[in-house]
């Protein structure tokens, strides 16, 4: 019987392929560095869009000439930034094209530019970029209580940055309490 | 239901034309043999077309439903639904693909190309679950990759093309929404597809391939239409050369037993790369000639001084490239003489051949490169007249049509990019009317003349 075994091979390479999706992201949320990253939603009144959050981080426009490092960034280049721990938020110290040394207390988180000179910020041309983290999904209506904070509440994101620089949500915090926590189950 | 019906009618009719001696006694019973089993056949489709039918119905049925409550289920809840009707849909394939019986086959093919649909579902779903956020053009390509191991492992060809759908897909999405210039990854996975296409001789499989070639080299020219626009000229030289080379290679098909079938759908394509590409060429704008002629003109094509060197690079690989395989393929095949007629169609490659060659170093000014446009478009048009008497000679219809079409198409753009700055508005307007109505007419006249030659030397057995 030639046909069942050779598609017995398909699946068990299409399921492979699936839980090697989970099992990528499960590392990167078990073996990275946690970090906490401060959400600016730009207009908070679309920062759900159906079921799922769109999540703007400080460190999606950064000016390219405050920060030391690379610069002169296109579209589409990869990035790093690196990070440096901070309180209560992690701030970005400057850009690479390639993977830099990471001194203690830091990460490198990786990213792609999606934009560039597009914006100001700090009287210098940004980049925008993006790092895999800007969409949360969450249960239909459950994410109305963060689609409109109140006034007094924060929005906050921790994040998992593993050695490579990949990067992936581990909570979402609001004043500094977890609301969201992912699980493998 | 109507090969049934045709049947009846036959039982009806064949009587009295046995009676009439227009068909052999003998004659009646073999007729009504073949078209009983034509009928027979089609009546043991219609439960299998209605139960494929009845599968993604109730497919579509169970999907709705969890996502209605998906938000209610818990997370191994819902990883086991989509491994499980993955794995089920695969595991029913599989049973009716090691059958016999015609139904069952189509069945597994069906649920084949369900569970190879439920793949991509599990992909976008489990990176909704595990809040996987990545460049999602992959998404798309581990879902063409999935439907493309299928197709290597099952004879199941409405995969391969589904697959081949989603690599189109893929770099439709690279191409249109992060600008890769040149997205040449759509290539090797392409030709990782035409392994199963031509190891099982796929038909509609090799047409599904060379229309995604066909759209994948669209976008890319487009993108190249808004960000180097003064290299689009360069890009449609080495289509047209591409072109040519699959023309020899779809005619080098032909002599393989194995994929002699799939012979006519890749020259057809071919053929009609080579048109579209040739069309380009007559665009006076494409060369920069309007700037160059007005350098005050604040639109249109920038001349470059000359082609940047992967250019240079591309267009001689792409000319040795269609050179060698129609090289190889007259040695092959060739009797070793070459008439007048062939000799005047290589006279016509290898003028076009030196004039891509030129116009890679030709400096931007008006007089040399209005000389290069005139004669690409000299060489275009006869071209064209030699595929029209090429098609003729050969007895293929759609060459014919094809040429001609290609051959109205090219002359209209000429008018009106030229005429329409040459002449007072009325007197174009009064010019054009009449060359659609009087250059139609001819045209269509002589192309019905020529299929009519070509059906009637058919008929006749004989070449035209």
């Amino acid at each position: 019987m030639r046909i069942p075994l050779h598609l017995a091979v398909v699946v068990a390479l299409q399921t492979l392929a699936l839980v090697a999706m989970v099992a990528m992201k499960q590392w990167t949320l078990q073996t990275g560095t946690p970090v906490l990253l401060k959400t600016e939603p730009v207009d908070p009144r679309s920062l759900f869009r159906g079921d799922y959050v769109i999540l703007n981080y400080a460190i999606n426009d950064l000016a390219q000439g405050t920060l030391a490092g690379d610069d002169d960034f296109e579209r589409h280049d990869p990035i790093h930034v690196l990070l440096r721990e901070d309180t209560p938020y992690w701030q970005p110290v400057s850009l690479h094209r390639e993977r830099p040394e990471v001194p203690p207390g830091h990460v490198a988180i990786k990213g792609e530019v999606l934009y560039s000179g597009s914006m100001m910020v700090d009287g210098a041309p940004s980049i925008t970029v993006r790092f895999g983290i800007e969409n949360y999904f969450v249960p239909e209506g459950e994410g109305r209580a963060l689609e409109q904070p109140a006034e007094d509440e924060e929005i906050s994101i921790l994040v998992a940055v593993d050695r490579r620089g990949n990067a992936g949500i581990k909570a979402v915090l609001v004043n500094g309490e977890v609301r969201y926590q992912e699980r493998l189950f | 239901m109507w090969d049934r019906a045709f049947l009846n009618r036959l039982r009806r009719e064949l009587p009295a034309w046995v009676e009439q001696g227009w068909v052999a006694a003998d004659g009646q019973a073999a007729i009504l043999d073949h078209a009983a089993a034509r009928a027979e056949r089609q009546t043991r489709l219609v439960p299998v077309a209605l139960a494929v039918m009845g599968v993604l119905v109730f497919g579509a049925g169970v999907i709705t439903f969890f996502a209605a409550n998906w938000d209610a289920m818990a997370k191994p809840l819902k990883l086991a639904l989509l491994f499980g009707g993955m794995w089920g849909a695969y595991a029913v394939a599989a049973r009716g693909l090691a059958r016999q019986a015609l139904g069952a086959r189509v069945l597994g093919q069906a649920l084949t190309l369900l569970g190879v649909i439920l793949f991509g579902a599990n992909i976008m779903l489990i990176a909704q679950i595990y809040h996987i956020d990545s460049h999602y053009p992959n998404g798309v390509l581990l879902w063409a990759l999935g439907a493309l191991a299928v197709a290597y492992a099952l004879p199941v060809q409405v995969v391969a093309v589904a697959g081949l759908a989603l690599a189109m897909l893929w770099s439709g999405m690279e191409i249109g929404d992060f600008e890769r210039l040149l997205h040449w990854p759509f290539l090797v996975v392409w030709a990782l597809f035409l392994v199963p296409i031509l190891g099982r001789s796929w038909r509609i499989g090799a047409a599904a391939a060379m229309l995604a070639l066909s759209v994948w080299c669209l976008m890319t020219f487009i993108l190249w239409s808004y960000d180097r626009e003064g290299e689009q000229i360069f890009l449609l030289q080495v289509y047209l050369l591409a072109a040519m080379a699959f023309l020899v290679l779809g005619a080098a098909l032909e002599s393989q037993p194995a994929v002699a079938a799939l012979s006519v759908v890749v020259r057809r394509f071919a053929l009609v790369g080579v048109l579209l590409s040739a069309h380009g060429l007559v665009y006076d704008d494409l060369y920069g000639l309007r700037r160059l002629q007005d350098p005050e003109l604040s639109w249109g094509t920038e001349r470059l001084a000359s082609a940047p060197y992967p250019w240079i690079v591309a267009t001689v690989i792409a000319l040795a490239l269609a050179v060698g395989l129609a090289a190889w393929q007259v040695r092959r095949h060739g009797s070793g003489r070459v008439d007048g007629f062939e000799r005047i169609g290589l006279a016509l490659l290898a003028a076009l051949g030196v004039l891509m060659l030129v116009n890679l170093f030709l400096p931007a000014g008006y007089g040399a490169v209005a000389a290069l446009y005139v004669a690409v478009n000299l060489i275009v048009f006869a071209g064209l007249v030699w595929l029209i008497v090429a098609g003729y000679r050969a007895g293929d219809r759609f060459q014919v049509n094809a040429a001609f079409a290609f051959f109205a198409f090219g002359m209209l753009a000429l008018y009106f990019n030229h005429f329409w700055t040459l002449m007072d508005r009325s007197l174009f307007f009064m010019g054009g009317g009449a060359l659609l109505f009087v250059g139609g007419y001819l045209l269509e006249r002589q192309r019905r003349r020529l299929i009519g030659q070509i059906g009637a030397a058919g008929e006749e057995g004989g070449a035209p």
